[in-house]
């Protein structure tokens, strides 16, 4: 292969990238936007929240050590298992996996960083701040109590009064945004930051695994935030969304709810087999056997698992039909779960050296036994007769341990010992990490293995105590003996990692001998070029990139904007198409994070004017923020290595900001459908509240008719201002009209939706019907308040002179989520005012 | 500004690439939603049961109709996607991937469409 960049290099580009790439020192360490900084900062804060849930296990397994135990009350009892399983899922496990996201992917990729620096910030403080005030509320009495799948009518009003439960929902809603942000982050990085020559069919598979996390994810939470809003709305508002006797139904929650509660399974299995993925094949000195076969089974994986969530409701009442549908669906994917576990073996045994027993190695068997039994039983409580014998007992409790600590925990400790030299000057003792791993192990398995027994015997689950003579006692004292071991492991780690991680390059660049690029030479900027690749070991393929990578002798070897860049690639062959400029450290994405926590915690708590406050601080911040993007093609074209000169701006289709709004757009879509699963899942329930005989009829069609009729207007306005923009920039008075035009246009069809049911006498509150209604109007004021803030943003940005024909990344974005904002409404509609005439 | 490269649609890739667990998934949506709304919607009417049957018997079918036709023919389905991949790397492990897919999705579509057969269209199971 040809180099790209053959010439020695000029002195001073490594220095100047230093310059650009530093990361920020003393209080301005807040403002750092580079991945490896926040990144550790992510997994640190995930890894603190492993610790203090693992905590309150430790504190439940020793209340249940022996019968009639009066150690934790019961209200305290309940609190600590709901906050326990709330942190590992939506404190530590997605956020470890997205924080792995954010530290390896630029290095597996060679990218100086992912596309929206500042967005991975934000979410990342948005996170820490949030989490640590959700979980701080078990020290105030103020935490939720309801399981941490919170079902109604338990979490309603009625019977969950006080604040408790509305931490759980405003607090995790919140949180679920910031993993939104995240996968924006890296559905968008991954797909368009790979190195040159990196097509799909080289992708290292943790990659593979990254992009199908982020897509499940967009697919998976908004079912969750919807339901949480849904069951926020009823308790602050009482919209009867769960309620029976008003129309609603309290298996509308488990519906959404496991609609995002199975795959959240596989979004963190996924990307632990990821890592998995990449562990095997270094220690085993041997390229991953079934490449195919494993992204085959990762994406299998992802689609199954969106057609399983129904067995968490076998017990609910649901024709067996419908059991069978999912019953079959929980059994095929195994299937593809098998297919990497024989990947993996397979692996181990093609090496012709032997495969090393470093600890990552032994944390990779230990996952392979323990998920693998994870996965049987999970076979069998996917056989209906079976499941109704174990539902909600300890049987169940042991089979998700042995998934979720098998399956994600065990990788991410395997994780931690292989990746760790990459960012610490000293790895971690691989004598202790033996003691580590054997003690974890033989713990877990004492924890968990007696349990499938309790749950035969019949111990339900989340009971806080029990009767000392109904013969559970054995078992109960050895899963809390195994708790202790198990803590004990845990706690060597942490001593371990305290005397020996400290930031910075490792002494020794590639010590396991790896063949994938996060083994490169890096520095603050990452790499020092981007290479060209060949193969899916780069560094087993070409044994001297590493050094060609230093001299820089592959693409982008400085800095010719004077600013921060990588290389946007094609997303399929990952050829290159363009040089982004990111933005660096700076205090907004810290600043609207913390206020917007602040907005919803304070919202939890009643105090509504400090919260819209705050709220309306985190909106300026996030304006402030975004203004310094969208730089313009002022840099003009630059080299990137010999014979390829790229532009440094890009706009349209190919931008790396059209596709996170048609991310975004996605998720919003996904939100919307559940709702529209919601409105007719109530209907069949309910039929008698329906309009037209069990509510007001629907307003005449005028009303529709009208509102549809203005948000076509609005379109239209907007597709002549995009055909027209560069006519429409020289002419100001124009171009603010037509933008104040499209808001108003919709806005008006808002106020026409409204006013059109209020008319009718139907109020929120009468019943399902009315509440399902209302909400839809809730969902298109939402984007219509977004667009008005958009709007005026791209208007501002217009009369400032930083908007024209070329300059137009702003317009797109407000273009594109105006467009789609209509078509959702149009939708709704549809459905809100065709549906009771169809039916009718 | 010019784009320098360009390729087949993402969108012809995320189609082709994902036929099989696409068509899965549409075979799921349709059987659990015709059979859920006739149970509810028809429970008064005269044997909803060989209606939900036949309906699901007939999805089944024809999903599976559309997959056999997408492992036999995958060019066929690249050309109607307008997805090209130039290199022979990456046709490889486009169409390799595309058939082991829908050879997964297959024994997933028989083994949901096969409950038909067994058991009660309505009925619960205890």
């Amino acid at each position: 292969m040809e180099l790209p960049n053959p010439a020695p290099r000029p002195e001073g580009e490594v220095r100047e990238l230093e310059r650009i790439w530093a990361t920020p020192r003393g209080w301005r360490l807040l403002t750092a936007v580079n991945n490896t900084v926040i990144g550790l900062l992510y997994i640190g804060v995930a890894f603190l929240f492993f610790l203090m849930a693992g905590v309150l296990a430790m504190l439940m397994r020793t209340q249940l050590a022996v019968g009639d135990n009066r150690l934790i009350g019961q209200d305290l009892y309940n609190q600590m298992f709901t906050v326990h399983g709330t942190t590992m899922m939506f404190l530590f496990a997605v956020p470890a996996v997205e924080a792995l996201g954010v530290m390896l992917l630029p290095q597996m990729l060679a990218a100086r960083d992912l596309p929206f620096p500042r967005l991975s910030a934000f979410a990342i403080w948005a996170y820490v701040v949030g989490g640590l005030v959700f979980f701080s509320t078990i020290f105030y009495d103020l935490a939720p109590k309801g399981g941490w799948f919170m079902y109604p009518p338990l979490t309603l009003t009625e019977y969950s009064p006080g604040d408790n439960a509305d931490f759980w929902l405003l607090g995790i809603g919140f949180i679920e945004i910031s993993a939104i942000a995240g996968a924006i982050e890296i559905v968008v990085g991954t797909l368009r930051t790979r190195p040159p020559g990196m097509s799909l069919a080289k992708m290292p598979i943790f990659a593979w695994t990254m992009l199908i996390f982020a897509s499940m994810i967009m697919f998976a939470f908004p079912a969750v935030i919807l339901a949480t809003m849904m069951l926020e709305i009823e308790r602050a508002f009482g919209w009867p969304f769960f309620s029976a006797a008003r129309g609603g139904d309290p298996l509308l929650w488990q519906h959404l709810f496991w609609f995002f509660g199975h795959p959240e399974v596989y979004i963190i299995f996924l990307p632990a087999a990821g890592l998995v993925s990449m562990i095997v094949p270094t220690m085993a000195r041997t390229p991953l056997v079934g490449y195919h076969l494993i992204v085959v089974a990762l994406i299998g994986t992802g689609f199954f698992s969106f057609g399983l969530w129904v067995h968490h409701m076998f017990t609910t009442g649901i024709p067996a039909m419908s059991l069978a549908f999912f019953s079959a669906a929980s059994m095929a994917v195994a299937v593809p779960s098998g297919i990497q576990v024989f990947a993996w073996i397979a692996t181990i045994a093609a090496g012709r050296q032997r495969f090393r027993m470093t600890t990552a190695s032994l944390f990779v068997l230990g996952f392979l036994f323990i998920f693998t039994v994870g996965g049987l039983t999970g076979v069998m409580v996917a056989m209906v007769p079976f499941d109704y014998q174990v539902h909600d007992t300890y049987f169940v409790v042991a089979h998700f341990h042995y998934v979720l600590i098998g399956g994600f925990v065990f990788p991410l400790f395997a994780a931690y010992y292989y990746w760790i030299p990459l960012f610490s000057r000293r790895p971690l003792s691989e004598r202790l990490g033996r003691w580590v791993f054997w003690l974890m192990f033989i713990g877990f398995n004492i924890t968990f293995l007696p349990m499938h027994l309790t749950g035969l015997k019949g111990m339900p689950r989340r009971v806080w105590t029990y009767p000392e003579d109904i013969g559970w006692n054995m078992l109960n004292a050895i899963s809390t003996v195994g708790t202790y071991v198990l803590a004990a492991g845990i706690l060597i780690f942490l001593i371990d990692l305290i005397a020996k991680f400290r930031f910075g390059n490792a002494e020794i660049e590639n010590p396991w001998g790896a063949g994938t690029l996060e083994w490169l030479p890096n520095d603050v900027y990452s790499t020092r070029s981007i290479p060209h690749i060949t193969g899916r070991e780069p560094l087993w393929d070409r044994p001297s990139l590493p050094q060609e990578v230093r001299d820089g002798h592959h693409y982008l070897p400085n800095a010719p904007t004077g600013g921060r860049e990588t290389i946007v690639t094609s997303p399929i062959h990952a050829q290159p198409q363009y040089v982004i400029q990111m933005p660096g450290p700076g205090w907004p994405p810290f600043l609207a994070a913390v206020f917007t926590a602040a907005c919803f915690l304070l919202l939890t708590v009643k105090m509504v004017t400090i919260a819209i406050i705050c709220g309306a601080l985190a909106i300026a911040f996030v304006l402030v923020w975004a203004w310094g993007l969208d730089p313009g093609p002022s840099k003009g074209t630059i080299d990137i290595a010999r014979g390829i000169r790229l532009p440094t701006y890009m706009t349209g289709p190919t931008s790396h900001s059209w596709w996170a709004m048609v991310v975004l757009m996605i998720v919003a879509a996904s939100l919307y459908f559940a709702y529209v699963f919601s409105y007719l899942f109530l209907w069949l329930v309910s039929p008698e509240v329906w309009a037209p005989t069990g509510s007001p009829a629907p307003p005449p069609g005028l009303w529709p008719v009208s509102a549809a009729a203005l948000m076509l207007a609005g379109s239209s306005t907007i597709w002549l201002i995009s055909r027209r923009l560069e006519k429409l920039a020289a002419s100001p008075v124009a171009m603010a009209a037509a933008l104040l035009l499209s808001l108003a246009l919709l806005i008006g069809a808002l106020a026409l939706e409204l006013s059109g049911h209020l008319m009718t006498g139907l109020r929120p509150g009468d019943n399902a019907y009315g509440a399902m209604v209302y909400l839809g109007a809730v969902l298109f004021a939402q984007l219509a308040f977004a667009l008005t803030i958009l709007g005026l943003f791209t208007l501002a940005r217009y009369l400032t002179g930083k908007l024209d024909g070329a300059r137009r990344v702003t317009f797109d974005n407000y273009m594109l989520l105006y467009h789609y904002a209509v078509a959702q409404s149009l939708l709704g509609l549809a459905l809100v005012h065709g549906f009771p005439r169809l039916i009718g | 500004m010019k784009e320098p490269a360009k390729e087949a649609p993402t969108v012809s890739a995320i189609l082709f690439l994902l036929a099989g667990p696409i068509l899965w998934a549409g075979h799921l949506l349709l059987v659990y939603g015709v059979q859920s709304v006739t149970c509810v919607v028809g429970s008064g009417s005269v044997a909803p049961s060989a209606l939900i049957r036949t309906l699901v018997v007939l999805v089944t079918l024809g999903a599976i109709l559309l997959l056999c036709l997408a492992l036999f023919f995958p060019g066929r389905l690249a050309h109607m996607l307008r997805y090209q991949t130039p290199d022979r790397d990456n046709h490889v492990f486009s169409v390799r991937v595309e058939r082991l897919l829908i050879l997964l999705s297959l024994p997933a579509v028989i083994w949901s469409g096969a409950a038909a057969f067994l058991l009660d269209a309505c009925g619960l199971s205890r």
